[in-house]
């Protein structure tokens, strides 16, 4: 296993597909301010460089709240996948519905899934090496031989709901590890593999990417309709400020009368 | 994507500009037993018999509010709403009173094949023949208008 | 293999003395699920079958299937309900009722398949279920409240959830399970505490339980609200097989909405969004809006037919409760009016009626001081004062609202204008006061299957195919998708019937042989598949497809049995479910028989036989020369005659006697029913 030194003191060195803090701020500077990396913004940012480099995840899930239809699959799917059963707790990729919400209101349709943090707080809290960067594909994932389930690295998750969460039937901590371990899915998982929420979702809104994604601190800027033009024959938004425009404009005929 | 390409006429020729008087009556409340019935398909609920007491409620229910956009509007809700067309341009004739109209129905949409195509050019006659009444009628209201000032001046 | 679907434990709540039991769902799983269940949990634990609905002894269940809580597309969110109804004219038969959303998925979370209810509490109350913990609550607080404002209400008092993105911890210790979710509610709003015949059950914001009135039936017993959450799991056989599953019913018979193979031929028109499953159903209700919408489905739902909408009105709506009232201009007005509609708890199919009544009124029949007086205002009926004050006027029976909520039928009874009016259509009541669905005289497996059972079908698998197609398609001036001889032959292939005349709607057809066995064959389906194993209707049955170009061969009834068996790790075989479907449908028939049901109450109201059809209505017929067309099936009637005939032969089908419809010794014993029949013979009601 690829548990993170987390003394290194030369990250270039160290790890070839890392990516320091330093280097990962003079990247995006020229995106424009507020736009950080998953963590970044809230850990990172006490720690000397050089104390702390996790090579980067080999892969990203991105969800289009606004094209997700609350249904839930992405969860039984992922339980079903991992632990053999449907149990929307032991979920990792948490969809929260107000049913009453209007359309386009933040918390009327929030989904929730780990960001394979570049700085993954949820690694550098745990005691063990239980929560680490897979060596092959850089995935932040629990082996559970090693959790002892203190669940600092449950706590440390800077996002709300946390990312990590206890498993009360195997008694360890678990997290998304963009299915790399599915004892219950016949296709491999992982980056390069098949993700079971990907897979179930019925209207594509959950995407596997490989490069790391921009986002603000209210989350991935993420936006799967865009350039859909069937999403517009569906009569439903691709713009993120919601409206629609593929219908002709309103005319009354029998303004007047 | 296969888009239907609809066989409608080019051009429709401009009906007779209507009188205030036939205006007037075609925009009347009809009583009971003049309504016109259509019915409201939809998947949910299947045929739902539709009673129309107006010549603008029939225009609303069969094109809707988006004149440009037949079928596609509040109240259409994914329905078809569906009118006998034949008894619509007697309707047309014999309750509301616009008979032009009602032969402009008869000669330009009743020929067409799908009701689609029939609605698509209904809306263009109903369109013409509305800027005809709105027209007769805002000469009226001028006029009266006119009257008014003329009135309040003396 | 592991066994799987089941969570185990039933629980039988008595209000009248707050006690509780669990019933072990091993004791009952050879019914299925559902409906099935819930007719068997009736029979055995309600000694008198004619109590009244309203009675104490009136045992309602709430039951889940075998897949619900689980990644089964389409046959995950829907929970069943069975009892006396109180709707139905003029007897309120043993019934059923059925909503989507996630109820039934957070109740086998919490571990239990079902919720059977008994007695009347004394005072009102609420059932709070978290995980095994089940607490019978004082409901003084949310009496009154509306639907959603009782859920709301609900959701506060459980998880105390300060944050809604939180995990919230249930029993204190980590161990108890963590949730994210909010716990799911079914409740009652005023309508069905005062006891409204047409009072709806209600689940999230548009999840209607509405037929049968089984909103009152709860108000009766003093019961508000049932609430679920959970932590735990629902058992899958083969996950594996389960995952594989819903993949490939996903690619073959799924909308892709990046890259569709059917979209709608004319831009716009939302009208395909049935066949081809679009999400939101393209619009099928409401039409798009500047402020933008997003599809919203039932939990494990793989097409996600709904939507929730900017203005925040008519979400999760997207049945007849969407059409309820259309009159005003503005969108938000007919979108509020569903909403005021869901949040009074009021069934839409019933009070819907306000076109009736509109009618009468531009009769002079109704209105202030007419022969029915009210002074509801009919004379401003597109306004949203209006359907306002006509809604509440039912929901706390205030002035007309008083006889309303009685339910149409009885209102039109007590205005002595029943009779006439079912004579000449103007009050569209085929069968047992409820509303015509689909045409009585045309589509009659829907019609034959409601005179003979308790209810409106509301089944629309077929429906969707030798109806909908067809019209949708010549309305927008396209071929159809699928020509008429394909369809049927597809449809007799997929049901396993064989016959495809099963499905020929001509003058002749709809009283053939054939046709009877069509009619056998969806009332047998539709019990297992569609109320027991709680398949949802607008998914199942696939008889046909057309996501996959040339190939319109429907995943029916194949794909079923796979999920079925996957989950549940039985081996059902397709010709076993349907027996058990058969089986269900026979024990229903009984209870319907000690209810007081003869072969002489099931005739159609008048019209069906006597007011020829008058709108198109595009159905598949053998013509003369054998070719299979959709017709347009213009001045239609059925015959008296030859119904009478119909029913004398589709008893003899069902093994009922052609002379009562009263089941026989033999058939019921066939069907491991005997003590079904020892219990008709000792009443007298047993057919021979």
């Amino acid at each position: 296993m690829a548990d993170i030194d987390k003394n290194a003191t030369d990250v270039a060195a160290n790890s070839g597909s890392g990516v320091s803090r330093r280097e990962f701020l003079t990247g995006v500077g020229g995106a424009g301010v507020g736009l950080v990396l998953g963590g970044a913004l809230i850990k990172g940012f006490f720690l000397p460089d050089e104390v702390f480099a996790v090579p980067a995840s080999g892969g990203y899930l991105l969800v289009d709240t606004k094209k997700c239809a609350g249904c839930a699959s992405c969860m039984l799917a992922c339980s079903l996948a991992h632990s053999g059963e449907c149990n929307l707790s032991l979920s990792r990729i948490q969809v929260l519905s107000d049913p009453f919400g209007p359309f386009g209101e933040t918390e009327s349709l929030v989904q929730e899934q780990c960001r394979q943090c570049t700085y993954p707080a949820c690694v550098d809290a745990c005691p063990t090496g239980a929560m680490h960067a897979d060596e092959k594909t850089g995935v932040r994932m629990v082996d559970p031989a090693k959790c002892i389930g203190c669940e600092r690295c449950v706590n440390a998750c800077p996002f709300t709901p946390s990312r990590v969460q206890w498993n009360p039937a195997e008694k360890h901590a678990q997290k998304c590890d963009l299915c790399i371990d599915t004892p219950y899915m016949t296709e491999d998982g992982g980056p390069g593999g098949q993700q079971a929420c990907v897979a179930v979702c019925p209207t594509k809104a959950i995407t596997f990417v490989e490069e790391i994604p921009m986002q603000s601190d209210a989350g991935y800027q993420v936006n799967l309709r865009e350039g859909m033009s069937a999403w517009a024959t569906l009569a439903l938004p691709q713009g993120d400020d919601g409206e629609y425009t593929g219908a002709a404009g309103a005319n009354n005929p029998l303004a007047g009368h | 994507m296969t888009t239907t390409e609809l066989e409608t006429p080019e051009t429709i020729p401009a009906l007779t500009p209507p009188s205030v008087e036939l205006v007037d009556r075609a925009l009347r409340d009809l009583d009971y037993e003049d309504r016109l019935v259509g019915y409201k398909m939809t998947p949910s609920a299947g045929n739902d018999r539709a009673n129309l007491y107006s010549l603008p409620q029939a225009i609303v229910f069969l094109l809707g509010t988006r004149w440009d956009s037949p079928m596609l509007t509040p109240g259409f809700k994914g329905a078809i709403n569906w009118v006998d067309l034949n008894a619509f341009a007697n309707w047309l004739r014999d309750a509301v009173g616009d008979a032009p109209l009602a032969s402009a129905v008869e000669e330009h949409v009743l020929p067409l094949d799908s009701y689609y195509a029939q609605v698509q050019t209904l809306s263009r006659v109903l369109g013409m023949r509305m800027d005809q009444y709105r027209e007769v009628r805002g000469v009226v209201e001028q006029e009266a208008d006119e009257a008014e000032t003329t009135e309040d001046a003396g | 293999m592991a066994q799987g679907g089941y969570v185990g434990k039933i629980l039988y709540v008595n209000l009248t003395d707050g006690t509780t039991e669990i019933i072990p769902t091993a004791d009952y799983e050879q019914w299925g699920g559902g409906h099935g269940i819930g007719s068997a949990l009736f029979f055995d634990r309600v000694k008198d079958k004619t109590v009244d609905g309203f009675h104490p002894d009136n045992l309602i269940t709430f039951m889940t299937g075998p897949m619900s809580g689980t990644l089964a597309p389409s046959a995950s969110g829907r929970t069943e309900i069975t009892g006396i109804g109180v709707t139905q004219y003029p007897v309120g038969w043993f019934t059923r009722s059925n909503f989507g959303g996630r109820f039934a998925g957070m109740l086998k979370f919490a571990g239990f398949d079902g919720i059977s209810i008994q007695g009347k509490a004394e005072k009102p109350v609420w059932i709070n279920i978290v995980n095994d913990s089940v607490t019978i609550e004082d409901a003084a607080g949310l009496w009154g409240l509306n639907t959603h404002e009782t859920q709301e209400e609900i959701w506060d008092i459980v998880t105390g959830q300060p944050d809604v993105r939180e995990w919230w911890g249930i029993g204190g210790s980590r161990d108890g399970g963590r949730t994210t979710q909010k716990p799911a509610v079914v409740t009652i709003g005023p309508a069905g505490e005062n006891l409204a015949r047409n009072a709806c059950v209600l689940h999230d914001s548009g999840n209607g339980g509405g037929q049968c009135g089984f909103g009152a039936v709860m108000g009766s017993k003093n019961l508000k609200a049932i609430s679920a959450i959970g932590t735990g799991s629902v058992p899958v056989a083969d996950p594996a097989a389960l995952m594989e599953l819903r993949t490939e019913i996903k690619e073959r018979f799924g909308f892709n909405p990046d890259a569709p193979s059917l979209e709608t031929p004319v831009p716009g028109v939302q009208l395909y969004g049935i066949l081809n499953a679009q999400p939101g159903y393209g619009t099928l209700l409401w039409p798009p809006m500047a402020e933008g919408a997003q599809p919203q489905g039932c939990m494990g739902c793989f097409k996600n037919c709904r939507m929730n909408h900017a203005n925040g009105y008519a979400n999760g709506d997207i049945c007849v409760e969407g059409l309820y009232w259309m009159a005003s201009s503005d969108q938000n007005e007919n979108m509020a009016a569903t909403t005021l509609l869901d949040q009074m708890g009021l069934n839409v199919y019933d009070v819907m009626a306000h076109s009736y009544m509109l009618e009468l009124y531009k009769q002079g029949i109704l209105g202030p001081g007419k022969e029915i007086d009210t002074d509801l205002p009919f004379d401003k009926y597109d306004t949203y004062e209006f359907i306002e004050s006509y809604t509440k006027a039912i929901a706390y029976r205030e002035g007309i609202g008083d006889d309303l909520a009685e339910g149409i039928t009885r209102a039109a009874v007590k205005w002595g204008r029943y009779e006439q009016d079912t004579a000449t259509g103007l009050l569209n009541r085929p069968q047992w006061g409820f509303m015509e669905h689909y045409d009585p005289r045309l589509e009659v497996e829907w019609s034959y299957g409601s005179l003979f059972g308790d209810r409106d079908i509301n089944e629309h698998g077929v429906n969707w195919h030798v109806h909908w197609m067809p019209l949708v398609t010549a309305a927008v001036g396209q071929d159809p998708l699928v020509s008429a001889e394909e369809l049927v032959n597809l449809i007799a292939e997929s049901t396993g019937v064989g016959d495809p005349d099963g499905w020929d709607y001509s003058v002749d057809g709809i009283y053939s042989d054939a046709k009877l066995k069509a009619v056998s064959w969806h009332r047998h389906y539709s019990r297992f598949f569609i109320q027991s194993a709680l398949f949802c209707d607008w998914a199942w049955p696939m008889l046909v497809n057309y996501n996959a170009g040339d190939d319109h061969t429907g995943a029916t009834p194949d794909y079923e049995i796979r999920l079925l068996n996957a989950v549940t790790g039985k081996d059902f075989t397709y010709e076993q479910a349907m027996e058990i479907g058969r089986r269900i449908w026979n024990i229903d028939r009984a209870i319907w028989v000690l209810q007081g049901r003869h072969r002489d109450m099931e005739v159609f109201q008048g019209y069906v036989y006597d007011v020829p059809t008058a709108a198109p209505y595009f159905l598949p017929i053998k013509n003369a020369e054998g070719e299979w067309v959709f017709d347009i099936n213009v001045g239609r009637t059925l015959d008296r005659e030859r119904f009478e005939d119909v029913k004398s032969r589709f008893y003899e089908l069902e093994g009922w006697d052609p002379a009562t419809g009263w089941p026989t010794r033999d058939a019921l014993a066939a069907l491991d029913l005997a003590f079904v029949a020892d219990e008709l013979e000792a009443d007298g009601k047993l057919g021979s």
